[in-house]
């Protein structure tokens, strides 16, 4: 390439430079992000056409638009706003998303739970505050054995305590053969992070208060949760039970006690944990 | 909603990278929308600790790659250039300003004349202003693969000009 060439580009490239400051704003005639997330909570399960304030699909994206409004306006009434940093997205799950462990451990009697859970490294209970760097609190006077206890390190650098039950006769097993209740704690900063939730559109949700504290109790379907953080750092953590959640926030971490029969039974769960 | 808060702030860059794409502006946010769906689904695969930009966009690139076969080829590009209101001392004089627009026409219309992959691989460098890294990340190529991207794009943009460059 010869001087001249090297210039030519230089300055090829610094016009390139001036044409991208100089182009205009993208104007759109509907917000797509908006316009995703009101096809997402519509359940909308067909591709290739998007919502337009025009022409022949916009006969669809206004049922679209008034079922999503109609669904979060059911929403708000029946569950208010939601958890401080808890954020809830209704529609079908990701058919992507990998496999629930609870799913795959219907095949077969899992020899470790904690490996089968995916919940990292077990540790034993009386160190496991030290390990989750956090305190961890346990149930009391519930009729549950002593947990096995085990922390997972979530990117990036969440620590995710978790508290396995063995079935009895009192707490059975669930889809998961050799796990009746699971407890997981999670020290989300969530005045720094946003959490999304994703669940099964058949999922229903119950507004509940846990120990003074707003909560949900979500039953049925497969639920993820997952945190963005402030460098769009997205991290997904599955719930590992298939099955019914309590989840609640307190004190700047996450609870979810999963794997109850009923909501009863995780209530009194939840109140006992100290 | 925190997925539509998550979107908004790549929003902006989502539609200019459909835009580089496809011919048609209503095109390029149609893309933009269904990639955001898509993203949706495809959130169980994004890799936990990664950088969410590169990600979307790449998903948005796909869409709108996709949505420009299905349309056929057409002339142009669904981006505009943006009137120069600039009205203090350091405004060129009107006729300077006609051949600076003039200038930047004949240019955006040279890049319009490119192949998509060099138009991408342009627009993510001069116009979104994304690193070496991050274009490698977006264009799911080795970051030595920008660079001879980025060389041949250009030169084929020179000639597409003609010998005389942009003057």
């Amino acid at each position: 390439m010869s001087h001249l060439e090297r210039h030519r580009e230089t300055e090829l490239e610094i016009a390139l430079h001036d044409l991208g400051g100089a182009l205009e704003a993208p104007r759109t005639r509907v917000d797509p992000a908006h316009a995703a997330r009101l096809r997402i909570e519509a359940g909308e399960p067909r591709r290739g056409w998007a919502v337009r304030p025009f022409g022949r699909p916009a006969r669809r994206a206004v049922l679209i638009a008034l079922g999503a409004v109609l669904l979060l306006t059911g929403l708000a009434a029946a569950l208010g706003i939601g958890l401080p940093g808890l954020q809830f997205i209704f529609g079908e799950p990701p058919g992507s998303a990998p496999s629930s462990p609870a799913a795959s451990d219907t095949i077969g009697e899992p020899s470790n739970p904690i490996d089968a859970l995916r919940l990292g490294r077990a540790v034993p209970l009386e160190s496991l505050d030290e390990e989750a760097g956090f305190h961890v609190v346990v149930p009391q006077d519930v009729g549950l054995d002593d947990p096995i206890a085990a922390v997972r390190v979530l990117p990036p650098g969440v620590r995710l305590a978790s508290l396995v039950y063995r079935p009895t006769d009192r707490y059975p097993a669930g889809a998961t053969p050799s796990v009746s209740i699971l407890i997981t704690q999670l020290p989300a900063t969530l005045d720094d992070r946003l959490v999304v939730k994703f669940i099964e559109s058949a999922t229903t949700f119950e507004r509940v208060t846990v120990n003074g504290a707003a909560g949900y109790w979500i039953a049925g379907g497969l639920h993820e949760i997952g945190y963005a953080d402030e460098t769009d750092q997205v991290v997904v953590d599955s719930i590992r039970l298939a099955g019914n959640v309590l989840a609640w926030n307190a004190g700047g971490v996450t609870y979810r006690v999963e794997g109850a029969a009923d909501l009863e039974t995780a209530q009194a769960i939840a109140t006992s944990l100290r | 909603m925190a997925y539509e808060d998550l979107l908004r702030r790549h929003q902006d860059l989502a539609l200019r990278t459909a835009a580089l794409l496809t011919h048609d502006a209503a095109e390029a946010e149609d893309a933009v929308q269904e990639a955001f769906v898509k993203a949706h689904a495809a959130l169980g695969r994004f890799r936990a600790g990664a950088a969410f930009r590169p990600w979307i966009l790449r998903i948005v690139a796909n869409e709108a790659r996709n949505r420009r076969r299905s349309a056929g080829r057409r002339e142009g590009l669904a981006l505009r250039l943006a009137e120069d209101r600039r009205g203090d001392d350091a405004a060129p004089s009107p006729e300077a300003a006609v051949l600076v627009q003039e200038r930047r026409a004949a240019l955006l219309a040279a890049l319009g004349r490119l192949r998509a992959d060099d138009r991408l691989v342009l627009g993510y460098r001069f116009f979104l202003e994304l690193g070496e890294a991050e274009t490698a990340e977006v264009l799911g190529v080795p970051r030595g693969t920008v660079k001879s991207r980025q060389s041949r794009a250009l030169e084929r943009l020179r000639r597409v000009l003609g010998r005389g460059g942009l003057s």
